[in-house]
């Protein structure tokens, strides 16, 4: 019995011995403009503008005094009008977007030089299939089973992210979630030695299947109270590809203690942020 | 290059001017050599006496002498003849001309067999001497009849002869270690030759004796962490075996097995190094004045040597540790005529926790974490000209964890299967053939092969509802040499030590080649690989060096080496120049310089901050340039107190280019399966600079070291960092370590070190921004460069103890008993910013800890 006392005053010396915290002075001097927007096929464009902020505020300070102007294949199109949305200060076009021309937006605040960022919205590629169906645990369904299919165009590199969202009832009302379901990963795309197995996105590079027709399984949680699903599923452009990997990998390793920092990946000149082309499908199931 | 050959000519006038004295203007007709002597005598006031019997019939050809030194007029004079001349002042003796003589041969240990590379032998009336070689050869050419020879090997009896020499006399010694003569006394030591004498620099031999009595981590000797106590050597991350040298990476040390090369040699995530101690003969450092004769990496060589094997009689040695157990075995298979060693290493908690962890709630159905390594080795002497060796070796780790999972008990024959494998590993063999060809030359010819691969594969499978699908990938990564290599070792006289030789290696890379398998009830529904494939190519070196003493104050080793690579289509070539010279001065303190430039074909990635067997190794391409460096360094060394200690101060200037890194946020780990590691990596350079001390003891009770470094090194890669100059992870300012060990009795040996150094460069977020999908959110760290903070500084104690005993039986039995962190220092080893409760204005990081205080124990048995 003495024993096992001594082991647990050694391993409790250990644990203690682990961890200590240091408080520095933050150098400051390193706020930049933020640009932030996807770009969509015949949707109107939805800026905002901020500015970045020391590291411990978690506050986002929307510029409303910023100048956002849009530009189509190089040619002036209009200058984005700002509104009040919730928190937050979204920059809005009048004209819908559409496929096959560059578009590049410009954002000037006070203080700062112009930002500005660019891309394309990507082709839709014809020929994905989704699936779902209930795994019962006796009489009941504990989880489901999600089967992903693309037949990706070999003429291209192409990228993806899929995710899951859901709707329910509680007390009488409806709720669609915005948060993205967690998805049991089925070791695709986990190379991390220590990795997560489940995500929120599965976020697809067509490098290993280009012009081939693989097929993707996924676990959901237990989410036997949904009403229904919303599998969506978007085409990215690389520098959203990117921006959702880099940030996916930034935020796994925020508690990892020897992986090397992540930057997150930005298009924008002078600044910081992303404007990213992407083309989005869903696919529902009403279990 | 203009430089060198700048250097090169000054060194020759040096060499020449070395020898002038008075000057004279003289003019002879074709006449007798008694008359032409007879002129020099009234020009020079010389007297010269000789047999008149010895120039008779001697004619002398018709030649004049502009401002001539009166030695070469009469060495020009006695050219092509029988005759040579001695002078003391103005009298000078003619004598017949002493007809020069080789003596040549091995050196070995007159107990084991062994081979003694870096034995002193000198000639001390002729103020002449040499070194053997790695495989214990020696030549010397004098022109004497006889001559006294001193023979002497730190460790072993001085042995003191004096010899008639013949035309060309072959004489092999074997010297008497000291634990056979004196019993109890501890004499531990490298290579005698003294550090003043040779022209070498920024190069430290350690003795196998010394890693065993440093303290262990779990019992482990561990040959790399006692390289990490020299000056100049960092340790990267605590509690690991990287090397970090002057500045440099882990895939900048060319890590030589038996002339083969090494990969990531590193056990359990790098904590320990490959090498089982108990095979180990001779372990050479150089940090920097390569020779010639190596090549292909930046910052260091670490060359090992591994025991022959006793010739005489059957050794054995076992031992046990908190971690591993190693059993080695040496002896004669033909007395005097084929020796073998074989020496072994496992790790072994997982074979005492495999039936607990498989007890578990969520039991893995496969439970493997390990490590082995296996050195072997045969030796043949085919004749006296002719050695024969095969040297083996073998090591590998390998984890896995395979569960199977039934969720639901009314359908048992549902189920998911997930089996995760990882294994690294080298495997390396070289062939390899001396011999002597005539008493002034020897060859080195080899064979080598060597691997080192990684592997990762994942396997998942699912059954459900009479479906099975199933989901296999594999990583694989790692890189081949198969080649050979030949060196000549050429002595034409005791002035002149020439090496030259010539190197091909035809490496295989496979830099991170993913596959993919998907089955659909048997049905395969995608079979691919990403777009990494294997890349060829073949590296070519040739090399020649001589280490000339200029005059007796003035040494230099002058060398070329010449490499290309062939790979893609492209076809790389570098001229490297590599000097290093002494000059004494007066009160025998040897000043040194050195200039080397080092060309590397291959390089790692790496994108963490610990150097782990994942790290990818990738060659030069067609896009991706070879690093290169130039290291400059300039030092004195002198032995004091009668040589008990050996004082070394040396100051080094690196600057590396084309030195490779991810890209910020890029990883083949986490571009997942994409494409080519090419488009990932930046190209930048790097710049390394300081300072090391070393004083050292290597005789006698006490022995051990104290090393000073003062050292910058940093990074610039356009696509790295903003593009802006960054400290190296390690970049570390100041550096101590104090290694002492202290044989107190025959049979206790303690043994302390010490290191301090300055704290480390670590990267946290200076701000943060709005998360593109989520307004008013800000969720995105911003980072304004890396490496920007430093905590606190870095010390540790380690303290161990030996206690051996001799048993009547012959055995000797050796109880160690380690104690690391003895006063338990928290020393961050990685750090993890908090955001929680942080004041404005301030940053808060949480560090970590490898190695709090850790007490070992392991034991020993040696017959």
């Amino acid at each position: 019995m003495k024993k096992t006392y001594l082991l647990y005053l050694l391993a409790a010396v250990a644990v203690a011995g682990c961890y200590k915290t240091y408080e520095l002075e933050w150098p400051g001097g390193y706020t930049k403009p933020v640009i932030n927007t996807f770009i969509q096929h015949d949707s109107i464009l939805k800026v905002t503008v901020s500015h970045s902020s020391a590291p411990e505020e978690y506050q986002v300070y929307h510029r409303k005094d910023a100048t956002v102007k849009l530009y189509a294949d190089g040619v002036y199109q209009e200058t984005l009008q700002p509104r009040q949305v919730a928190h937050a200060i979204i920059f809005f076009s009048q004209l819908p977007l559409s496929r096959g021309t560059r578009y590049l937006v410009t954002a000037e605040i006070p203080g700062f030089p112009m930002a500005e960022g660019e891309d394309i919205i990507p082709s839709p590629v014809p020929g994905i299939e989704a699936s779902f169906s209930p795994i019962m645990m006796g009489n009941y369904v504990s989880n489901y089973r999600i089967k992903f299919r693309v037949h990706d165009n070999g003429a291209e590199h192409n990228y993806y992210r899929i995710r899951l969202f859901f709707k329910t009832t509680f007390n009488g009302h409806t709720y669609t979630t915005t948060v993205p379901s967690r998805l049991t990963n089925d070791g695709t795309e986990n190379w991390e030695l220590f990795g997560d197995d489940s995500v929120e996105e599965v976020l697809l590079d067509d490098a290993l299947f280009n012009g081939r027709s693989p097929l993707y399984q996924f676990k959901t949680h237990s989410l036997s109270y949904a009403d229904e699903f919303y599998l969506e599923v978007s085409q990215l452009t690389r520098d959203a590809y990117q921006y959702f990997r880099s940030a996916e990998l930034q935020r796994r390793r925020r508690g990892d203690d020897i992986a090397e920092k992540v930057t997150v990946h930005s298009n924008i000149r002078n600044g910081l942020g992303i404007v990213g082309g992407m083309t989005v499908q869903y696919f529902t199931y009403k279990p | 290059m203009r430089i060198y050959l700048t250097s090169m000519l000054i060194l020759c006038c040096l060499g020449l001017s070395a020898r002038q004295s008075g000057r004279l203007t003289i003019s002879f007709h074709r006449t007798t050599l008694d008359t032409a002597f007879r002129m020099l005598e009234a020009k020079t006031g010389w007297h010269i006496s000789f047999e008149a019997s010895r120039t008779k019939g001697i004619m002398v050809a018709a030649r004049t002498f502009k401002d001539a030194d009166p030695d070469a007029v009469l060495s020009s004079l006695l050219a092509g003849t029988p005759l040579g001349f001695r002078r003391q002042g103005i009298s000078v003796l003619i004598i017949p001309r002493p007809v020069s003589k080789t003596l040549s041969g091995f050196v070995s240990d007159v107990v084991s067999g062994e081979r003694l590379p870096g034995v002193v032998l000198a000639v001390p009336d002729f103020r002449q001497g040499t070194v053997s070689n790695t495989f214990g050869y020696y030549s010397l050419t004098l022109p004497a009849d006889s001559l006294r020879l001193q023979i002497q090997f730190m460790g072993y009896r001085r042995l003191d002869t004096v010899l008639l020499l013949q035309p060309d006399t072959r004489l092999n010694f074997a010297l008497e270690p000291m634990s056979q003569v004196l019993g109890e006394v501890t004499v531990k030591g490298s290579k005698n030759e003294s550090i003043e004498q040779s022209s070498q620099m920024s190069r430290i031999s350690i003795p196998i004796a010394m890693v065993g009595s440093t303290p262990r981590i779990l019992g482990e000797k561990d040959l790399f962490k006692t390289l990490q106590m020299l000056p100049g050597v960092k340790q990267g991350t605590e509690g690991t075996s990287a090397l970090l040298v002057r500045g440099g990476t882990p895939d900048q040390n060319l890590i030589l097995l038996d002339g083969a090369p090494l990969y990531n040699p590193m056990h359990l995530m790098g904590i320990f190094s490959t090498f089982n101690t108990a095979a180990l003969k001779d372990v050479t450092l150089y940090k920097g004045a390569f020779p010639a004769r190596y090549g292909g990496r930046l910052s260091s060589v670490v060359d090992i040597t591994t025991k022959d094997g006793n010739l005489q009689k059957m050794h054995g040695e076992a031992s046990i540790g908190l971690l591993a157990a190693s059993l080695s075995v040496e002896g004669p298979l033909k007395k005097d005529k084929t020796s073998f060693i074989v020496s072994a290493r496992r790790s072994y908690p997982d074979l005492i926790a495999t039936p607990f962890v498989k007890k578990g709630e969520k039991a893995p159905e496969k439970f493997m974490l390990n490590f082995y390594d296996i050195n072997a080795k045969l030796h043949h002497r085919i004749s006296e000209k002719d050695q024969l060796y095969l040297s083996i070796y073998s090591g590998r780790d390998h984890m896995r964890f395979k569960y199977k999972d039934v969720k639901d008990e009314n359908a048992p024959n549902d189920y998911s299967i997930t089996d995760a494998n990882v294994g690294w590993g080298n495997h390396t063999g070289t062939l390899r053939w001396s011999h002597v060809y005539s008493p002034k030359l020897f060859s080195n010819a080899m064979l080598i092969g060597s691997r080192y691969r990684l592997k990762i594969h994942n396997y998942t499978e699912d059954k459900y509802d009479g479906e099975i699908n199933a989901n296999r990938q594999k990583l694989h990564s790692g890189i081949e040499d198969y080649g050979g290599k030949i060196d000549f070792d050429y002595r034409p006289n005791p002035a002149h030590t020439v090496r030259f030789g010539a190197s091909s290696m035809y490496r295989i890379f496979t830099p991170g080649i993913i596959s993919q398998k998907q089955t659909d009830n048997g049905e395969v529904v995608m079979d691919s690989t990403n777009s990494n494939q294997r890349v060829r190519g073949t590296e070519l070196d040739v090399y020649a060096e001589d280490d000339w003493e200029i005059s007796p104050r003035f040494k230099a080793n002058l060398g070329l080496h010449w490499s290309a690579f062939a790979v893609q289509g492209r076809f790389y070539q570098s001229l490297q120049p590599r000097t290093s010279m002494r000059y004494l001065l007066s009160g025998n303190w040897a000043v040194k310089a050195s200039w080397s430039r080092m060309t590397q074909y291959i390089h790692l990635l790496a994108n963490n901050t610990l150097s782990l067997p994942t790290d990818l190794w990738v060659p030069a391409t067609s896009r991706i340039r070879p690093q290169q460096a130039d290291q400059f360094a300039l030092g004195v060394a002198k032995n004091l107190w009668k040589g008990k200690f050996e004082f070394t101060a040396e100051a080094y200037y690196k600057n590396m280019r084309n030195i490779i890194e991810y890209k910020d946020g890029a990883g083949y780990l986490t571009t997942g399966l994409s494409d080519g590691w090419q488009e990932h990596v930046a190209a930048g350079k790097g710049e390394a600079y300081g300072m090391e001390l070393l004083l050292r003891k290597t005789t006698g009770r006490f022995t051990g070291w104290i090393g000073y470094t003062l050292s910058w090194s940093n990074r610039q890669m356009d696509q790295v960092s903003n593009g802006q100059t960054f400290p190296y992870k390690y970049d570390r300012r100041h550096d101590l370590h104090i290694l002492l060990t202290y044989k107190l009795t025959k049979g206790i040996e303690l043994t302390g070190s010490w290191m301090y150094q300055s704290s480390a460069p670590f990267t946290v977020a200076v701000g943060r921004f709005e998360h593109a999908e989520v307004p008013g959110y800000g969720g995105v760290e911003q980072f304004a460069g890396r490496n920007n903070i430093r905590l606190v500084p870095y010390h540790r104690l380690d303290l161990g103890a030996n206690f051996i005993k001799h048993k009547k039986n012959g055995m000797t039995r050796t109880w160690n008993v380690s104690v690391l962190n003895a006063y338990n220092r928290f020393n961050p080893s990685f750090v993890v910013q908090n955001w929680r409760d942080v004041a404005p204005g301030k940053l808060e990081v949480r560090s970590v800890n490898f190695m709090p205080v850790m007490p070992s124990i392991s034991y020993q048995l040696k017959w």
